[in-house]
């Protein structure tokens, strides 16, 4: 296992409001990690300094020894926590585009997955329901074969039945020597599959730990650690 | 990675303007087709007339859109929700500005061959042929008189023209940048750096000719050294001062490319 993601004093400030207080965070690769915190803990915003679209106050990131940029974005695949595509465009035209600009990306995995789902290439976005778009923009990111994903909120505002099905699609598609970073506050959801969780509060990293290690050492599970460390 | 940003590009600017083009080339056809018949009915001279006040509005609105279409390329596809995935394709800053700016002049240049066509189709028949003939008188004249010169001249005025509009776009780009460093209310910002560079450029000129009304003896000998060449060489002069302001344009236009790709690339704040 090497090192993936390294940040070292990683501060970001929105004018006089601090998101990340000189973060230090190590992550290794073939892991699950899940990114655990309350709303406006500063989960998204360090997920944006790992994918380029924030710049850091101070501090600095690197991913696979480099800094965010043009090599980092080849190996990085990133799901927004919001909707990011055109909604013109139709689910085969994405998938054109993401073959275009990602060498990684895997049309054929991407094209079965909707084949799967019954949603059909000429499908326009904007036709589509909510869970089935944000199945699509999980289908783009998980049909890469990156080093690294980054999953911002990937089963917030779903319905049970798609949760399921976002966290079967990272399970089986993510390539086993990469890992991927989930963002979530739906911890019981996603428990079963973390193999590391980082806590994280009011921009400092309160925890970070492997699941194994909190049941052996607090003898809880994840949700129920949480639950605790968050108490209001 | 130029290329395949060029070709999204143009099917992004492309699905925009398209619509607009082909709404404008349906007008002139309308505008043509009420001009064949003969009729004193008041209710047709309104007809008439109408066809041809929609279809001028429908050239202005035409080229007003390609400047939006143009802007609003850059800023929602740059700076908006769509910013999340433009910006993490693994892509330079440059080659992104690049790709939009050519676009942009490219989908001005089609907008005005557009209106020309929309234009001729209006007056196809005899006044078209009419004004063919005049240009081609023209340019007849002006061949005979200056020769050579007057290719020269009107290659120089398509390239000022595609200089500018190069340089109009880089200046909107530069802009909407340097008002994405603003904490809140960025697009007030950005106006609000378009302001200021009016008002720089403004003071400049001002200085420039209170320099020149100082009436300093170097610049007067300068300016009558100046004149004295234009009188043996006066194309040599004209077309030295049509390429010192296109070097100027494609000068200060570099500034507002650089300015504008030092913020995406160091600068960037998606939030």
């Amino acid at each position: 296992m090497s090192e993936l993601l390294r940040c070292e004093h990683l501060t970001k400030n929105y004018g006089g409001v601090i998101a990340l207080n000189s973060i230090d965070l190590t992550v290794e690769s073939g892991k699950i990690i899940g990114l655990l915190g309350p709303n406006g803990s500063g989960k998204t915003t360090l997920i944006k300094i790992i994918n380029g679209l924030l710049t850091p106050t101070s501090g600095k990131v690197f991913i696979n020894g480099n800094e965010p940029g043009v090599l980092t974005k080849t190996q990085v695949a990133y799901l927004p926590d919001n909707s990011y595509l055109n909604n013109w465009m139709t689910a085969g035209q994405i998938i054109k585009m993401f073959s275009d600009f990602y060498a990684d990306f895997r049309p054929q995995l991407a094209l079965e997955m909707l084949e799967r789902l019954g949603i059909s290439p000429e499908a326009k976005l904007k036709n589509l329901s909510k869970g089935n778009k944000e199945k699509v923009c999980l289908i783009l990111v998980m049909s890469r074969n990156a080093l690294l994903y980054v999953l911002d909120e990937p089963i917030a505002g779903v319905d049970p039945a798609t949760r399921d099905y976002v966290i079967s699609t990272i399970i089986n598609n993510y390539n086993p020597e990469a890992s991927v970073i989930i963002s979530t506050h739906l911890i019981a959801d996603i428990e079963q599959v973390l193999d590391e969780v980082i806590f994280i509060n009011q921009g400092r990293v309160a925890l970070h730990k492997t699941v194994d290690e909190i049941r052996e050492e607090n003898g809880k599970s994840v949700d129920e650690l949480f639950r605790e460390v968050f108490k209001w | 990675m130029v290329r395949k940003l060029l070709k999204h590009e143009t099917l992004a600017f492309g699905r925009s303007m398209l619509p607009m083009w082909v709404i404008l080339l349906g007008m002139s056809v309308f505008a043509r087709i009420v001009q064949f018949f003969e009729s004193d009915s008041t209710v047709y001279d309104i007809v008439r007339g109408s066809a041809f006040t929609v279809f001028g509005i429908s050239v202005a609105v035409c080229l007003v859109m390609t400047v939006v279409v143009c802007i609003k390329r850059f800023y929602v596809n740059m700076f908006t929700g769509e910013g999340y995935l433009t910006m993490t394709l693994p892509v330079t800053a440059e080659q992104h500005i690049f790709s939009k700016l050519l676009i942009s002049v490219a989908g001005f240049v089609a907008s005005i061959i557009v209106v020309l066509v929309a234009l001729c189709i209006t007056s196809l028949g005899e006044v078209l042929v009419e004004v063919f003939k005049a240009i081609g008188y023209l340019f007849d004249k002006m061949y005979q008189q200056i020769g050579f010169h007057s290719v020269v001249f009107i290659i120089e005025f398509i390239i000022i023209l595609l200089v500018l509009a190069a340089y109009q776009m880089l200046l909107f780009y530069g802009c909407i940048s340097v008002g994405q460093l603003a904490r809140k209310n960025r697009v007030l910002a950005a106006f609000g750096a378009y302001f200021a560079l009016y008002v720089i450029e403004q003071i400049l000129g001002t200085i420039m000719v209170i320099f020149v009304s100082l009436q300093m003896n170097w610049l007067t000998s300068l300016f009558e050294k100046l004149e004295l060449y234009a009188i043996k060489h006066p194309y040599v002069v004209a077309h030295g001062g049509i390429w010192i302001g296109i070097g100027l344009y494609v000068v200060i236009g570099a500034v507002f490319f650089f300015v504008s790709r030092y913020i995406i690339k160091n600068r960037l704040n998606l939030e």
